[in-house]
């Protein structure tokens, strides 16, 4: 009997040509990055860590050929403020800052329209002050307090009223502390917060019994000035993300040796929150001008851009970039965190690929896990996983009703995503009115992902079970984890941004994954038994 | 331990990574790909070659023909298959014993009214138990009769064997019975056994159920190893003519037995399971191997 002697199968685990073709592709990307690191001299941006509130005042004026001036009290940096990035714009006006942090803007003969700035980056703290227990109200001051201790215009602590209010809440012999409590108790619940325009004095607050957050500024200050404590008025913004004309008013009262901020609108008693930026000291209007020009201002508070929307600004506007091109486009508004994000979505896909042909698992549909990764992006792993949850109950439970009404496919799916869009929606207002704020960022939230999802969902239930149905789920949700760590990565981000040519590495990598023809991990678990191959006879 | 991992990565098994890039990709051609996928044009491509399949009752492309047909089927005494045209896996299938003019009675389970029955047909026109083509189409055929007691006695449902083809070789072989796990269908991923066959001397070699080897019937208690499959080299001729007539180089070929008629093609599969390696103990690439020392010898 004649023994042929065929060779024996070829082992080869991945395709030689495409081996070939990614390692050509893997050189060519090294050698246009090289060309452009070391012979052009393109350096990547990195991401830095700032955090803080972007703050902007922008005024526009309107001048009728008369001079022009523009006084605003800005920022300055203390033991809890911190104000760095300082920017303005003059236009045709002279711009000037005094020693006491006024910013002057100046034009001798302004005439037209001009649109004036300053912006600074704030990075600021929420404070407490120990206030010293057992202490009577000290009898004598420094000399340099003194102003802070007699009456103004519009804080009238020598008026009768105020000094017999002042008085009985807080007698005499009554310690410090007492009295800072009482009156500060008074302003901030006995006096009713009412929204007024304009400033009320503390004499009409009183009498009014009610009064916006300067009236009540300026009766606490009175009182503690009838009290013999040096006090005064701070003015500042709250930083919140918003535009506004109007800034906020508290007290700040002088304890032992430093000032103590107190704000009876909002209740913090010898605390100063971290959104309060400090602008102006006393009774002062943060922003003064000329009376014979057309004006109007308004305060932008927005947090920090994220350092990493930075960085990507900075890789991305540099002339070796092809990405720069987005940035020219200065009024279409192309949000670079948006083309980023498109950027990193082949690498998405190449986890589900790796998941897919060397793990071995099967999520639900081809790339639904990369797109809702790319979902979990603008809402957070947590609020998304929370977010697909529920959507996910709640879509598969009507599709199960709609099922048993025999509705037809597309139109079943068009309820579902109308369903989604509902529940998402919902999520997302439950989660706001609980503080959640990541909740609101439901925008990019893809729906129809979603809807699909839930399609699948429910035909694999149907057909091969719950327990099947949510295994696949449980595995597309972890392909989409796993997603979601490649693509927030920030600094594979940076690369990306910094060198898009990058992705034709992605390119290589699924050449070799694709002809790459060994078991796949599940299925070296499931072929662990079959016995190895016998010899030829 | 690498060297124990690497033992295991053997070039017997194929794994679907190998299946479909030097398999599927390598012999099947994309519109033999099409035809096989689509049960009506398999159907009578085999038929035309004289391939015994069931009988077809018809063919259901639109929605509104779903009432003219349901009177066709109303005369049936033997009962009849609803299926998606190109469905896979056995899903959307559903066997029926008699259609009433108010209600439908399937094999399994309660009677369906009407209405249910149009909407599942339906819902295989809207493509619901298609992977990627947006719409379907229903064919009806009729029920076959099949021998329950081919392989094993004693089974809740029918058996059926499943054989791979490699370039019009029969490879591998592997009978599918049911289970009252798997509900009476030869489906492996729902509870079936599946018995390696050894196309040599047609005898049953191992048994899987749930990938895990066993030696008895779970229900029945049955023997499994060593059983004989009778008129095997006839299913093993039928397969190979299947391959000539459906130009797939890789291809399963599932075969039922019908009391009256004998073997009875019921599906052709371009990108047959991987588990027909686990039921024969025996890698897609060992068994190519062997293949190919058989013809050396016989030249």
């Amino acid at each position: 009997m004649a023994v042929s002697d065929s060779p024996p199968i070829r082992v080869a685990l991945f395709g030689r040509k495409e081996i070939g073709i990614a390692l050509a592709i893997c050189a060519l990307t090294a050698l246009l990055i090289g060309y452009k690191v070391f012979a052009l001299g393109y350096s990547m941006a990195s991401v830095q860590q700032e955090d803080g509130y972007f703050v902007a005042l922008q005024m526009d004026v309107v001048g009728n050929g008369r001079s022009c001036e523009l006084k605003v009290t800005l920022p300055v940096s203390s033991d809890r403020q911190v104000i760095k990035h300082e920017k303005q714009v003059a236009e045709s006006f002279r711009y000037t800052i005094s020693p006491g942090r006024i910013g002057r803007w100046y034009n001798q003969a302004f005439s037209g329209k001009a649109t004036l700035t300053y912006s600074c980056l704030a990075q600021t703290e929420a404070k407490r002050y120990p206030l010293p227990e057992g202490a009577d109200i000290p009898t004598t001051y420094s000399l340099r307090l003194q102003s802070d201790l007699g009456a103004e215009e519009r804080t009238q602590s020598t008026d009768p009223a105020i000094v017999a209010k002042a008085m009985e809440l807080a007698p005499p012999g009554t310690q410090l502390k007492a009295t800072l409590e009482r009156i500060f108790n008074f302003c901030q619940r006995d006096l009713r917060y009412l929204e007024i325009k304009g400033p009320t004095d503390a004499v009409t607050a009183l009498k009014l019994g009610e009064a916006s957050c300067n009236g009540k500024v300026r009766l606490m200050v009175a009182m503690l000035r009838a009290k013999g404590i040096p006090a005064r008025m701070a003015n500042g913004l709250i930083l919140e993300r918003s535009r506004k004309r109007t800034t906020h008013a508290w007290v700040e009262a002088w304890v032992g040796d430093s000032w103590v901020p107190f704000c009876p609108t909002n209740d913090y008693f010898a605390r100063i929150p971290e959104t309060y930026l400090e602008l102006a000291k006393g009774d002062v209007a943060v922003i003064t001008r000329s009376r014979n020009i057309g004006f109007d201002w308004k305060w932008t508070v927005a947090h920090q851009l994220t350092t990493r929307e930075k960085a990507v600004v900075a890789n991305v506007d540099h002339p070796l970039n092809i990405l720069r091109v987005w940035t020219t486009l200065k009024d279409y508004h192309v949000s670079l965190d948006l083309i980023m994000v498109i950027l990193m979505i082949p690498i998405g896909a190449t986890v589900v690929s790796f998941a897919r042909n060397v793990v071995g698992v099967v999520p639900y549909g081809t790339f639904m896990p990369t797109l809702v990764a790319v979902s979990f992006r603008d809402t957070g792993f947590l609020f998304g996983a929370i977010m697909f949850t529920t959507v996910m109950v709640v879509a598969v439970s009507v599709n199960y009703l709609l099922m048993k009404l025999r509705l037809l496919h597309i139109p079943r799916l068009t309820i579902i995503i109308t369903v989604v869009v509902l529940s998402i929606l919902g999520v997302s207002v439950v989660c706001i009115k609980a503080g959640l704020t990541s909740g609101a960022a439901v925008s990019l939230f893809p729906m129809a992902i979603l809807s699909l999802t839930s399609e699948r969902f429910t035909q694999t239930m149907i057909m091969d079970g719950a327990k099947e149905a949510v295994n696949r789920l449980m595995i597309t949700f972890m392909v989409a984890g796993a997603c979601f760590v490649a693509i927030d990565w920030t600094a594979l981000q940076m690369v990306v941004v910094a060198f898009p040519e990058i992705l034709l590495i992605n390119v290589a990598i699924n050449l070799v994954i694709g002809s790459w023809t060994g078991l796949r991990l599940l299925e070296l678990r499931r072929f662990r038994d079959l016995p190895p191959e016998t010899a030829t006879p | 331990m690498i060297q124990r991992l690497f033992s295991r990565i053997h070039p017997a098994v194929f794994g679907m990574n190998r299946r479909n890039r030097e398999l599927v990709m390598t012999h099947n051609h994309l519109t033999a790909i099409d035809l096989a996928n689509d049960k009506i044009g398999t159907k009578n491509a085999l038929s035309r070659a004289g391939v015994p399949v069931p009988a077809s009752i018809a063919e259901i492309s639109a929605h509104r023909d779903v009432r003219r047909i349901y009177s066709k089927l109303l005369g049936l005494q033997h009962g009849f298959v609803v299926k998606p045209a190109r469905g896979s896996q056995g899903r959307g299938v559903t066997l029926f014993n008699r259609a009433l003019p108010n209600s439908v009675l399937p094999l399994h389970g309660a009677p369906w009214t009407l209405e249910e029955f149009v909407y599942y047909v339906a819902r295989i026109l809207s493509g619901e138990y298609t992977v990627c083509h947006p719409v379907d189409q229903v064919i009806v055929e009729e029920k076959i009769n099949p021998d329950r007691h081919w392989i094993v006695p004693g089974l809740p449902g029918p058996p059926d064997l499943r054989i791979i083809v490699m370039q019009g070789e029969p490879l591998l072989c592997m009978a599918r019975l049911p289970t009252v796990a798997s509900e009476g269908r030869a489906n492996l991923h729902k509870g079936g056994v599946g018995l390696g066959i050894d196309l040599q001397t047609g005898r049953s070699t191992n048994a899987i159920m749930k990938e895990k080897r066993i030696a008895h019937h779970p229900d029945s208690g049955e023997p499994l190893i060593g059983v004989e499959v009778e008129g095997l080299a006839d299913c093993m001729r039928i397969a190979a003519l299947c391959a000539t007539v459906i130009p797939l180089g890789y291809m399963g070929v599932d075969i039922i037995r019908d009391r009256d008629r004998g073997p009875v093609v019921i599906e052709v599969n371009a990108r047959p399971g991987l588990a027909i390696q686990l039921a024969n103990r025996t890698g897609l690439g060992e068994a190519m191997n062997r293949a190919r020392n058989r013809k050396g010898r016989h030249e």
